[in-house]
Formats: structure tokens, sequence, C-alpha cells
């Protein structure tokens, strides 16, 4: 080394990748152990907020029924308000009790034509934690006398 | 240190860091990622199940109603917005008052598992809500009873109002 060695003309600015790969690497491996493959049975109303349990029951295919502050939601949509309910007298939800009655009638004539299909009369409620026991209760006593009997209350998992 | 066998161009290529190209890989990542972050389920959800008898199956005439074994009594637990008390086999327990307008769980779990040492068969317990009370309380005393070991946890008709 006799010479003095000399500075190298700057290159091209090349970053340094090789870490970045990893992070990405390592978000890539939890994202798709967090997927799962077997598709959402519930979808979850925005305006809804669970209450927050220790149960471990895992969801069924059901009729969803959502009761917000302000709704109750049968399928999606608003069938009745909570708000003129309350001032209702009588145990029941006439709206709700309709279409009820209604999928329990197209549930019983596919099953007509169709084996694998059976009237189970399973329910999933999906309560906002803020609403009251006897709205809750109403709808209960509705879905008894419509002749679904299994409930399954959805709650978000304690960790 | 050089290797004698190899020439001098060759050396020189293997001294120097390999660059690998890794656009094509990152243009992979940060398509599958935001595609994996908007799929990903951050809560999980779950059910709490129960069942209502259906018309049915009440009191059929021919059925014998089996004797119960002596630990498995009625156990009734009241929930009102003034607090929990429970009652079984025509006893009442003290009532639990709310602790600064919050249900007292911590009481309600140790009243539970004197209970559960008591009538160590028993595994139903009937909630009686009084309709004012929150959903969230109701599935939190549903939890206490689960965590005490009372695997069938019933709701009742309710106080009517």
């Amino acid at each position: 080394m006799s010479q003095p060695r000399r500075r190298k003309p700057p290159q091209s600015m090349k970053p340094q990748m090789t870490s970045l790969v990893d992070i990405l690497t390592i978000l890539l491996v939890f994202l798709i152990k967090s997927f799962s493959s077997d598709g959402e049975i519930m979808v979850m109303d925005k305006n809804l907020d669970l209450p927050v349990s220790s149960a471990a029951g895992t969801p069924v295919p059901a009729l969803i029924i959502g009761i917000s502050r302000d709704h109750i939601l049968a399928g999606g949509f608003p069938v009745a308000r909570v708000d003129e309910e309350s001032a209702r007298k009588g145990p029941l939800i006439p709206t709700l009790m309709d279409w009820l009655v209604e999928k329990k009638a197209q549930t019983l004539r596919i099953s007509e034509f169709d084996e694998s299909v059976e009237f189970e009369g399973q329910i999933t409620i999906q309560g906002d934690r803020k609403i009251p026991y006897w709205i809750l209760q109403k709808v209960l006593r509705t879905c008894g006398e419509a002749g679904y009997n299994n409930f399954s209350l959805a709650v978000v998992k304690k960790e | 240190m050089q290797k004698p066998s190899l020439s001098k161009q060759n050396s020189k290529a293997l001294l120097e860091p390999i660059n690998l190209d890794l656009t094509p890989i990152m243009n992979m990542m940060l398509i599958l990622i935001p595609l994996l972050v908007t799929m990903a389920v951050f809560t999980q959800i779950s059910v709490i199940q129960f069942s209502l008898p259906s018309e049915e199956g009440e009191s059929l005439p021919g059925e014998e109603i089996t004797p119960r074994p002596p630990g498995d009594v009625d156990i009734t637990l009241v929930v009102t917005e003034s607090g929990f008390q429970i009652i079984g086999e025509g006893k009442k327990m003290d009532p639990i008052p709310k602790n600064r307008g919050a249900f007292d769980f911590p009481i309600l779990k140790r009243y539970l598992e004197k209970l559960r040492q008591e009538y160590p068969l028993t595994e139903t317990i009937v909630l009686l809500v009084d309709p004012a009370v929150g959903y969230e309380d109701l599935i939190g005393t549903m939890d206490i009873c689960r965590e005490s070991r009372y695997t069938n946890v019933a709701l009742s008709g309710g106080i009517e109002p």
C-alpha cells in the first residue's frame, strides 16, 4: 500500500434494505397467522359496542339481531326503535315478530326440499353494552314466541 | 491470503458485497401487508349460549320427576339496581349492595364460592334481573356465575314492571 487510496467517486445512494425486509417478513407472518380462513360468521355493526366477557363459546351460524342504543336491527336493518318500544306496553315487539315468523317460514320451506337445511331456532344477539335489560327481555320473549329458543349473546373475548 | 487458483478478477467479485435487488420483494410486501391488515380480525368475538325451554318440552304427563340429590338446590340470584341478593331453598343471604355505584362482583364471587362448598352438586343458577339493569352488568354477573362453576346460568322471566 504505497500509494494513498483514492476516494471513490460518489455512487448512487443504496439504502440498506435488509432490516426493512426483516420487519416486513415478521409482519407478514404475524398477519397470516391472525388471518382466519373459515370466514366471518358474524358481521359486526359499527354502532354496537359489545360487552367484554370471559365466555369462550364459538359463534354459530344463526339469525343475527342487533340491539343498539336507538334501534333494534334484524339482519342488519332497523325494524324497531328502542324509545318507541319503551313506550309500548306488552311483552312483544310486533315488527321483529313479523320478521322472525317470515324467516322461520322461509327456512321451513327450504327444508322441505333440502334435507340438509333444518330449522334449529338459533339466534345471535349483539347487544350494546349500555342497553337496559328490559329491551333484551322483550327481544328474548319475542324470539321465544316465534319459535327461536337457542340464544347466543355476542361478546368480546377478554384477553 | 488469496488462493492461488483464483484469478484476480474473480477474487475481487467474491470480496464485494452482493447487492440483492429487493425491489420486487418490497413491491410484493407493500401489496400483501395492506391486504392482510384490512382482513385481520383484532377483536375475538365469542358467545354465551343459553336456551329457553321450548313449549313442547315442558313437563310431559307421563314423565317422572327424578328426585334430586341433597347437594342440588335451587339458587336464585336477584339482580336489582341496588345490588345483588342470593335466595335459595327459602333462605335469603345478606344482600350485596353496590359499591360506589357499581355492582360488587368480588363479594358476589365470595358468596357463590361459599355456596359452592355448601352445595357442591348444584350447577344451575337462575338470574332474576330487574328490567333497568344494564346489559354489561348482566354479562358480568353471568361471567362471575360461570367462573364459580355454575355451568347452567338461566335467565328467569324477570320482575314484571
